[in-house]
């Protein structure tokens, strides 16, 4: 008869498959047997309950139901007597079980079943008598009898109805669609174990008599089944060298092992918990080891290759993706053409971060030829322009002058609302941070700002005032007796407002920054929103006023009102967020109006 | 996996947790856990390796996926 790579024929395998049936038809008979027995456990103990003392429907702890439970033990196990032919049933599949494996030890390993009698009787008495005592003994008493009994005794201490007792009775010794009783849970945990390891114990014990080096592993697989077992299954063989390893595969990566399975005890226990399969023990010829190894190798090459290809293909995907975040980070620029400063490169790359860090103001900027300029405070007029084109290397015209147009003094930066140019005026000392600023509408923070900023938080009836201004934080040339004031309490509501949120940013750090977002604001609108219907739409909307702008150049007017929102949104995002709550929401949908993504809006952390 | 495999995959990873990549980073995961059910024997090399690249935020992102 053909034999596969292993040495099995077709007679071995189908010995093999018949001998797992058998362990699966016994089980299911030993089973079918427990229905009737059930039914006379249920129907005797409930005649036992029926004769307790009870107050009105309720059972009551007393000497004669004590009694009465006592006598609770004898009753079911009289019943289970009844069940002791189909136990004797049971325990003949250990006769045939062995046979089977006689029968394929012969014709895989050419052991005789008179030798093997002498090493498999004594695991065969032991493994028997194990199963009478678990199914008729000590087992049932414990799992099953014992139980019963406590289940009873606590329902007469705790006076329940005898229909709950009845109820809780049925649950406990009858099968029905919710679930199985104690005794057929119990019953089919043993069963299935005993002829399974009975089997397994076997090929242990010829394994280890007679040195055999590998395991064929037989046995169907189920939807359900085990990680291992599909592995062992697929391989069909274990060598007996590959066990340690294999073991602690399927402690890590399968389910149900049995703890305490090991190289020695592999047969035995296999998969795992009711685990269906045999690992035949047989002996591998060494051109059958080689063989053997050389497909595993091969398997592992395959392997490889396969991983190789999804590696190479995760490759080019970060490649790709490395690439696009590089052109992606690489800094939009203005065109140089329109772009007008004599500041240092630094400054220069600094400046360009802010209008980076504003959605695409760059193309937008590049788009309709602004002139963004950055300018010192001398080239911010007529004269100083004309020499800032030149400076640029750029030819200057009275047209290109105009066009770029002057700032006023008193300004820091301006936005022209044709948007042909966007200025900004920068001093000696000052610098462009993109930052957060923590600031608070109390006057106590108002001076603690000013003392840590050198300045004064002056009261409305200081002298100096003349009653002229309200309270707030001022700087006061004395020897001018004139001064600069750079933020105030409002009087309706005792709170304190920066003039501007330039104003923060320049007197803690000389930061033009906020500026610079301020004026692009101006541009997003001049661009958009150049009636401004959509703010007015919005503010009314909200139900927002000049004066529930965050600084006091907010409440200017609507424009102003927008870029000083924005300016907080960007610089002062928590603040904006605590104290002007409906400003918050208003920069946000103003944005969303003008099409503007909130996620290219950076806000400084 | 070979050391070569786990050598370039280190490489990738990093670069993928450099950029935010986090559709490589996924797909890096599932090379990693297809492996560890081939491995015989756990590793160092293995989830708790990749891990150990991932910020609390990148973890919660890579393992929802």
């Amino acid at each position: 008869m053909a034999k596969d790579e292993f040495g099995f024929d077709d007679a071995v395998i189908k010995i093999l498959t018949k001998k797992e049936n058998t362990i699966v038809n016994a089980e299911n008979d030993l089973l079918d047997s427990l229905t009737p027995i059930e039914k006379k456990i249920f129907d005797a103990v409930q005649r036992q309950v029926s004769k307790m003392n009870k107050d009105g429907a309720n059972l009551i702890f007393d000497d004669k139901n004590v009694n009465l439970l006592n006598e609770i033990d004898k009753i079911i196990a009289d019943q289970l007597k009844g069940f002791a032919p189909s136990v004797k049933d049971y325990l003949r599949n250990f006769e045939t079980i062995k046979q089977f494996n006689f029968d394929a030890q012969k014709s895989v390993n050419d052991l005789s079943e008179k030798e093997l009698e002498d090493l498999v009787n004594p695991i065969q008495k032991a493994m028997t008598q194990q199963t009478i005592d678990g199914l008729t003994g000590s087992g049932v008493n414990s799992q099953f009898i014992e139980p019963v009994k406590q289940g009873i005794f606590k329902n007469i201490v705790a006076g329940s109805t005898i229909t709950d007792l009845e109820s809780a009775l049925r649950t406990w010794i009858t099968t029905t669609q919710a679930g199985n009783s104690l005794l057929r849970r119990y019953v089919t945990q043993v069963s299935r174990d005993a002829l399974n390891q009975f089997d397994g114990q076997v090929n242990s014990a010829i394994a280890q008599e007679y040195e055999l080096d590998a395991f064929r592993y037989v046995g169907s697989l189920i939807d359900d089944s085990r990680a291992q077992c599909i592995r062992w299954s697929g391989k069909g063989v274990v060598l007996k060298d590959q066990l340690e390893t294999e073991i602690a595969w399927a402690f890590n990566n399968g389910t149900g092992m049995i703890p305490g399975t090991n190289k020695e005890t592999y047969a035995t226990f296999r998969g795992g918990y009711n685990c269906r399969h045999s690992a035949i023990p047989f002996k591998m010829t060494p051109s059958m080891k080689k063989k053997f190894l050389n497909e595993q190798g091969k398997e592992q090459e395959g392997e490889t290759k396969a991983t190789d290809a999804q590696i190479n293909q995760v490759e080019k995907q970060v490649n790709q993706n490395q690439k696009d975040v590089k052109q992606a980070e690489k800094k939009k620029e203005l065109n140089p053409g329109n772009f007008l400063t004599t500041q240092n490169k630094d400054i220069q790359n600094d400046f360009n971060q802010v209008l980076n860090d504003s959605d695409d103001f760059i193309g937008l900027a590049n788009g309709i030829n602004m002139n963004v300029s950055l300018r010192t405070p001398s080239e911010c007029t007529k004269p100083g322009t004309d020499k800032l084109i030149r400076a640029n290397g750029l030819q200057s015209t009275p047209g290109f002058v105009y066009r770029i147009g002057t700032c006023s003094t008193k300004a820091a930066g301006c936005c022209y609302e044709d948007n042909s140019s966007l200025i900004i005026k920068i001093q000696k000392d000052q610098k462009i941070l993109f930052k957060k600023y923590d600031i608070d509408t109390t006057k106590e923070f108002a001076k603690e700002f000013a003392k840590k900023n050198n300045l004064e938080f002056l009261e409305a009836d200081d002298p100096r005032l003349r009653n002229k201004y309200p309270a707030g934080i001022y700087e006061f040339f004395e020897g001018k007796n004139s001064f600069t004031y750079y933020g105030t309490m409002n009087k309706a509501d005792n709170k304190f407002k920066f003039f501007t949120m330039s104003s923060v940013s320049r007197i803690q750090d000389n930061n033009i920054a906020p500026t610079i977002t301020h004026e692009i604001g101006h541009a997003f609108e001049n661009a958009k929103d150049p009636k401004n219907l959509i703010k007015k739409g919005l503010m009314s909307k909200l139900n927002l006023k000049l004066s529930d702008a965050p600084t006091i150049y907010g409440e200017s007017n609507i424009k102003e009102f927008w870029t000083e929102s924005f300016s907080a949104y960007v610089y002062a995002n928590d603040f904006l967020k605590k104290n002007f709550p409906k400003n918050y929401e208003f920069v946000e949908e103003y944005l969303k109006e003008m099409n503007i993504d909130l996620k290219t809006i950076k806000i400084a952390q | 996996m070979t050391s070569e495999q786990r050598q370039k995959l280190s490489e990738l990873t990093e670069i993928a947790v450099e950029n935010n990549d986090i559709d490589s980073l996924i797909k890096i995961r599932k090379i990693i856990e297809q492996d560890e059910q081939e491995e015989f024997l756990k590793d160092d090399f293995g989830i708790e390796w990749f891990l150990s690249y991932l910020t609390p935020t990148l973890q919660d992102i890579i393992f929802a996926n």
